[in-house]
């Protein structure tokens, strides 16, 4: 009796252990497979953006190439070369347009002792690119300064110019200061520079426009006689000098 | 309870695909987003070349002037801003080359100047750098001016490579 109980509990364990096998088979399996799947999707993927890369790569070559082939043939440009540097020049940033800007939104009693545009770091790097404007305000009191700082900094970030080279004009640091007892609110705005590659785009939206491939005669023609509404900023300073 | 090992290896392809997302398929969508601007804007361009080709004889135009009389590219570029500083009321002070890359039949010569001028003459002069048949551009440029004092001065220094013969 008590052997038969012993062997009928022994084939229960036995059930039971082989029972826990096959569910920690199927589990190991369940989660070998999904790390498959997983795997060959991500390998997958990568598989396709390569492709999509060297497609895409492949129709910006064509165009380029043929782009090319038209200016050199009808256009007379003697090279690949030549037709770079005509991209070139459409693309440059047009500084005097956005110094205008700044000049033309600077109200009263607002000028800028420094105007720094920082060198980008290393070959292709974006970080730190852009223009840092340091301004000072005269001001009777801290609301009239900085209303007319609010004013200054809404009035650039609507310039159709500065809109063009830039990503945005952020505030970064201000801070009250008494000179000859005159009251000052100096201030930095720092105005980081779009991507090069998208200048055209914002100048034309989405079209290369005539003007973008302006040539430097079109360009002076160009030249606004009432354009000197920079002399705000000296004038204004001459004027607290005396 | 004891750690399956099927659940470490789990946890370890997991972390392995995360570092080959960050390593490779990233900086493929990346460089694929940048490639398919590029094509975008090059076909755009294509587009409005090819419809406007009357306008194609203007090419000459956008381009270098070769020199003459054996005239040193560096010297016709120095001289012309020499000359415009002068006609807008600055003065180039300082002149300090910093390099030549031959590009093609161009050379592309990096200079950093130094323009004492007030704001209006810097703007003009970033306008003539503009519109020069050589290629400008401009990698930096620090504009001081000094504030509240009767003998204001202004000085710029600017960082620019020329493309030109």
């Amino acid at each position: 009796m008590l052997f038969r109980i012993n062997v009928h509990r022994l084939g229960k364990e036995r059930r039971l252990k082989a029972r826990q096998r096959i569910r920690r088979v199927m589990f190991a399996s369940a989660v070998i497979g999904f790390n498959v799947v997983l795997v060959g999707m991500f390998i997958v993927a990568v598989m396709i953006q390569s492709r999509n890369v060297a497609v895409a790569s492949d129709r910006l070559e064509a165009t380029e190439r043929a782009l090319a082939k038209v200016v050199i043939e009808e256009g007379g440009a003697a090279s690949e070369e030549e037709v770079r540097l005509i991209r070139k020049r459409a693309m440059q940033t047009r500084w005097s347009e956005v110094l205008l800007s700044i000049a033309s939104e600077t109200p009263d009693d607002m000028w800028f002792p420094r105007i720094r545009l920082a060198e980008r770091r290393g070959g292709g790097g974006s970080g730190a690119y852009g223009l840092r404007l340091t301004g000072r305000i005269k001001a009777g009191g801290e609301e009239e300064g900085l209303t007319n700082l609010m004013s200054f900094l809404g009035g650039i970030r609507e310039d159709a110019s500065f809109r063009e080279h830039f990503t945005e004009a952020r505030l970064v640091d201000s801070a009250w200061l008494a000179e000859g007892g005159e009251e000052y609110l100096e201030f930095e705005v720092f105005c980081p520079l779009v991507d090069p590659d998208i200048i055209v785009e914002r100048r034309s939206a989405g079209a290369v426009a005539p003007e973008d491939y302006m040539t430097p005669d079109e360009a002076e023609e160009l030249e606004s006689d009432d354009a000197d509404t920079a002399s705000v900023i000296e004038l204004e300073e001459g004027s607290f000098a005396s | 309870m004891r750690p399956r090992a099927e659940l470490i290896v789990a946890v370890a392809v997991l972390a392995a695909l995360l570092v080959g997302d960050m390593m490779f398929h990233r900086p493929k969508w990346d460089a694929l987003a940048s490639v398919q601007k590029k094509a975008a804007r090059a076909e755009q361009e294509l587009l409005y070349v090819a419809s406007h080709r009357e306008e194609l004889g203007r090419i000459q135009d956008f381009l270098p002037l070769p020199l003459e009389n054996d005239v040193e590219g560096a010297e016709r570029f120095l001289a012309l801003v020499n000359a415009e500083a002068g006609r807008l009321g600055a003065v180039i002070n300082r002149v300090e080359p910093m390099g030549e890359t031959p590009n093609g039949e161009y050379v592309e010569r990096t200079f950093k100047l130094t323009l004492e001028g007030g704001f209006d003459e810097f703007r003009g002069f970033m306008r003539f750098l503009e519109k020069i048949p050589e290629i400008v551009v401009v990698h930096a440029f620090d504009y001081r001016s000094s504030t509240i004092s009767a003998a204001s001065t202004h000085r710029a220094i600017v960082t620019l490579t020329v493309i030109g013969y």
